[in-house]
């Protein structure tokens, strides 16, 4: 009960920030609308999004809205059909890396010790390598089905978390307030429940939103260079049509403008909830 | 008369509450004047004031500040560049922070050249000099080209000082300028401020919420409370006859009481620590320290920062694992870390914090903090816990829905308050205060001091009282044990020590605690 009402009183004083930030608004238009549109999109698409309805590099016209690609098949379709899976491994890829990488963070961060060093250490590591790459690798040793893209996705954020929640944790566990935790006697599994975790809960969440928009550009990135998953996708839409970008730019302007809405909004609302958190706290 | 204040209102906006209300003050050449008060009563809003400065969001409602005939603040008050003109030269400040106040890329010789440079006046190398020297400065070439990270906070503080008095200001404001030294550089630099107004013939403004420094530095003290002068008179004349029931609070809380008589005849010792040696890696800390503490007694363990006494504190509450030595509950040896102590011997020993803006989960209701201590350590089910977390906010002056607030709408007085309930819902033999008192308001502080004299009566509680106030010790405890350096100088009954102290530290902790009286 009291856990509750905890809770419902930290959001609205959260809240009470949010309502009034131009940034929270704008983003939550933006990616609504583009989420809206690669759930229903199938539903609406006029074309078989992979039926050829007219010669390639159609203009605009009654049949084809938004004309027809490098193969004649028809652009409005396509970008209505080619969202789906897109945001469905964007938003497990970041969901699965970020979990992980708050255990091991929160772990690391409350067990210190050597063994907690050297695991920190080999995390760092992996960040020296760039995370397309990273991915690439993966992709390369274990094939690009959509599961193993999500997968390799995920495994490339793991390390960022654990590092800032890590950091987020050590500012905890130097508090007095975690010593008096423990000098009752809390075991491990209550500090961490108890004392870390609703105090990083702010860093995860924002920790959260960048990881997002991170696995969003990293998927519509591979998609661009040709490891996409699907068979129609709004970064494969880029790579296949940028050669007709004179005759016909719709093909390659539409998914650009589509993915821009996104990302931008997803980068103004992640803006607009970490911006209310430091007020919050520096009340 | 180098400045004047005359009916100076300033508030929040152009109707919000006044934060100075309807103030007038005159200061004198050569004449040092204490503003006394707490956090909250517009000290440093008329600090800045006298700059001619108003803080983000107020607004000056009436009166004016003038000084050495500039106006500074008012209906004709200067602005941009014969502003500008004025502070500095006409008009001087002393921060807080000294490490803010000094650049951290510019060497000492450079900070003094920047000033005048923009003052346009010449400044040569032997005023520098001699500026530096009148301070308890090295006046040599090498030490000007130090940077500011390269000094201790006393010293620069001194260079700070050094620098306001450089151009021979009228008016130097100084504000709060020994909070976070030690006793002993506190009294060095009220001693400065007074010699330089004297031979520079300014005024100093000197504004602390520290009475018994206030003592020794100001001439005139003009105590505020919320935004008014409720008092104002020399020291002498406010010690003897104070009007204001503020004032007289104010005293109160600072006069240094009869020390308590000795509590038990130290046969029977709840807690000895034996050749205590403890470090941080590479640096050790304490150095074979013995302590012993009487069923029922309070021991104040006293020293400057640095001295170990946290560390001590921490040892002893098993929070510092990293030491050498004994210590003993009941004469039966704890292990080192808390986790390897067994429920009664964690519940024996309950340790309050220093600062209560850290000790309390930001994240939990207060009695939720204070119930946990219950639920651990003696066993209790939640909703016992949570009717005995209630009882003790009680016991300690809080009121029962306070276990439904959250910490950060707790003022600090009352943060301390619940963590000291915290403590003692675990039913505890041994209280270890670790400077329960240093993040405190002075009213405030003797409050919190009256409440663990009472409890520790009422509960027959046995203390380690951790202070760098000796004046606080003598208030509370019947044993004093003096630290210097991670080791122990002196111990013995607070009125021994107090009245014959052995060591030459001890005995300039004594003069520093006897201010007051």
């Amino acid at each position: 009960m009291s856990l509750h009402a905890q809770h419902s009183k930290t959001s609205t004083s959260v809240w009470h920030f949010l309502r009034s930030d131009p940034r929270l608004w704008a983003g939550a238009v933006a990616v609504a609308a583009v989420v809206l549109l690669a759930i229903a999109g199938p539903w609406l698409a006029p074309h078989d999004p992979s039926a050829f309805v007219g010669r390639l590099y159609l203009r605009p016209n009654a049949t084809s809205w938004l004309g027809t690609d490098v193969l004649g098949r028809d652009v409005l379709s396509r970008l209505l059909a080619g969202g789906r899976l897109f945001l469905i491994q964007g938003l497990a890829a970041a969901t699965f890396g970020v979990l992980a990488g708050v255990l091991l963070g929160i772990l690391l961060g409350v067990t210190k010790g050597r063994t907690a060093a050297f695991l920190l250490f080999c995390s760092d590591s992996v960040m020296v390598i760039p995370q397309i790459l990273l991915v690439l690798l993966i992709l390369a040793a274990f094939g690009s089905a959509p599961l193993t893209l999500t997968i390799a996705v995920a495994l490339a954020q793991v390390a960022y978390t654990a590092r800032v929640i890590f950091a987020a944790t050590g500012r905890v566990t130097t508090e007095d307030y975690y010593r008096a935790a423990r000098a009752v006697g809390m075991g491990t599994g209550s500090l961490v429940l108890r004392e870390v975790l609703p105090n990083v809960a702010p860093a995860v969440l924002v920790e959260y939103g960048v990881r997002l928009s991170i696995s969003f550009v990293a998927l519509a990135s591979l998609s661009y260079l040709g490891f996409g998953s699907g068979d129609v996708d709004w970064g494969a839409m880029i790579h296949e049509n940028q050669g007709g970008i004179a005759l016909q730019p719709w093909a390659v302007v539409a998914p650009v403008l589509v993915l821009a809405a996104f990302l931008l909004g997803m980068n103004l609302l992640r803006d607009a909830v970490a911006r209310a958190l430091a007020a919050r706290s520096a009340r | 008369m180098t400045a004047q204040v005359a009916e100076l209102s300033i508030g929040v906006g152009s109707d919000g509450p006044l934060i100075v209300d309807g103030l007038e003050l005159e200061l004198a050449a050569g004449e040092v004047v204490g503003i006394a008060g707490e956090t909250g009563s517009g000290k440093t809003t008329l600090g800045l004031a006298l700059l001619g400065h108003l803080g983000p969001g107020l607004q000056l409602r009436r009166g004016r500040v003038s000084a050495a005939g500039v106006e500074l603040l008012g209906p004709a008050a200067a602005t941009g560049s014969q502003l500008r003109a004025a502070r500095g030269r006409t008009i001087a400040y002393v921060p807080q922070d000294p490490a803010g106040a000094l650049a951290p890329h510019l060497r000492l010789e450079a900070a003094f050249a920047e000033l005048a440079r923009a003052h346009r006046v010449e400044l040569s190398p032997d005023r520098r000099a001699e500026l530096l020297t009148r301070v308890g400065l090295p006046g040599d070439d090498a030490f000007a080209r130090r940077y500011p990270h390269e000094l201790s906070g006393g010293q620069q503080q001194r260079v700070a000082i050094a620098l306001a008095f450089c151009l021979t200001p009228s008016v130097v404001v100084m504000d709060e300028p020994t909070t976070g030294l030690d006793v002993t550089t506190k009294l060095l630099i009220a001693d400065l401020a007074r010699e330089l107004a004297a031979s520079e013939g300014a005024s100093v403004v000197f504004i602390s919420h520290d009475l018994p420094l206030l003592f020794r530095v100001a001439q005139r003290l003009v105590v505020m409370h919320e935004g008014r002068v409720v008092e104002t008179g020399t020291p002498t004349a406010l010690l003897e006859h104070a009007e204001h029931p503020y004032t007289q609070r104010l005293l109160a809380a600072w006069r240094l009481g009869g020390s308590p008589a000795p509590a038990s005849d130290g046969t029977r010792q709840v807690l000895s620590v034996r050749g205590l040696s403890a470090g941080y890696g590479d640096v050790q800390i304490l150095h074979d320290l013995d302590l012993s503490l009487g069923v029922g007694e309070c021991l104040a363990v006293v020293g400057e920062s640095g001295s170990g006494k946290t560390t001590t504190a921490r040892a002893i509450s098993g929070l510092h694992a990293e030491h050498s030595g004994r210590i003993l509950l009941y004469g039966e040896p704890l292990a080192a870390e808390v986790a390897k102590r067994d429920r009664a011997q964690r519940r024996a020993i309950q340790y309050v914090f220093q600062n209560p803006w850290g000790s309390l989960n930001p994240r939990r209701r207060v009695g939720a903090s204070v119930a946990i201590t219950a639920q651990y350590l003696r066993g209790l089910n939640r909703s016992d816990a949570e009717a005995l977390a209630v009882q003790t906010l009680r016991d300690v002056g809080l009121r029962a829905d306070h276990a439904q607030a959250m910490p950060q709408h707790l003022s600090g007085g009352q943060r301390q308050r619940a963590a000291l309930a915290r403590a003692l819902a675990a039913g505890p033999e041994v209280l270890v205060c670790d400077e329960v008192t240093s993040s405190l308001d002075a009213s405030v502080q003797a409050d919190i001091v009256a409440l663990l004299k009472q409890i520790q009566a009422e509960r027959g509680l046995s203390m380690v009282f951790i202070t760098h106030d000796l004046a606080l010790a003598g208030e509370l405890a019947h044993r004093v044990a003096v630290l210097k350096d991670g080791r122990l100088l002196e111990t013995g009954p607070t009125r021994d020590v107090l009245a014959h102290p052995q060591h030459d530290y001890t005995a300039e902790l004594v003069r520093a605690a006897r201010l007051a009286g």
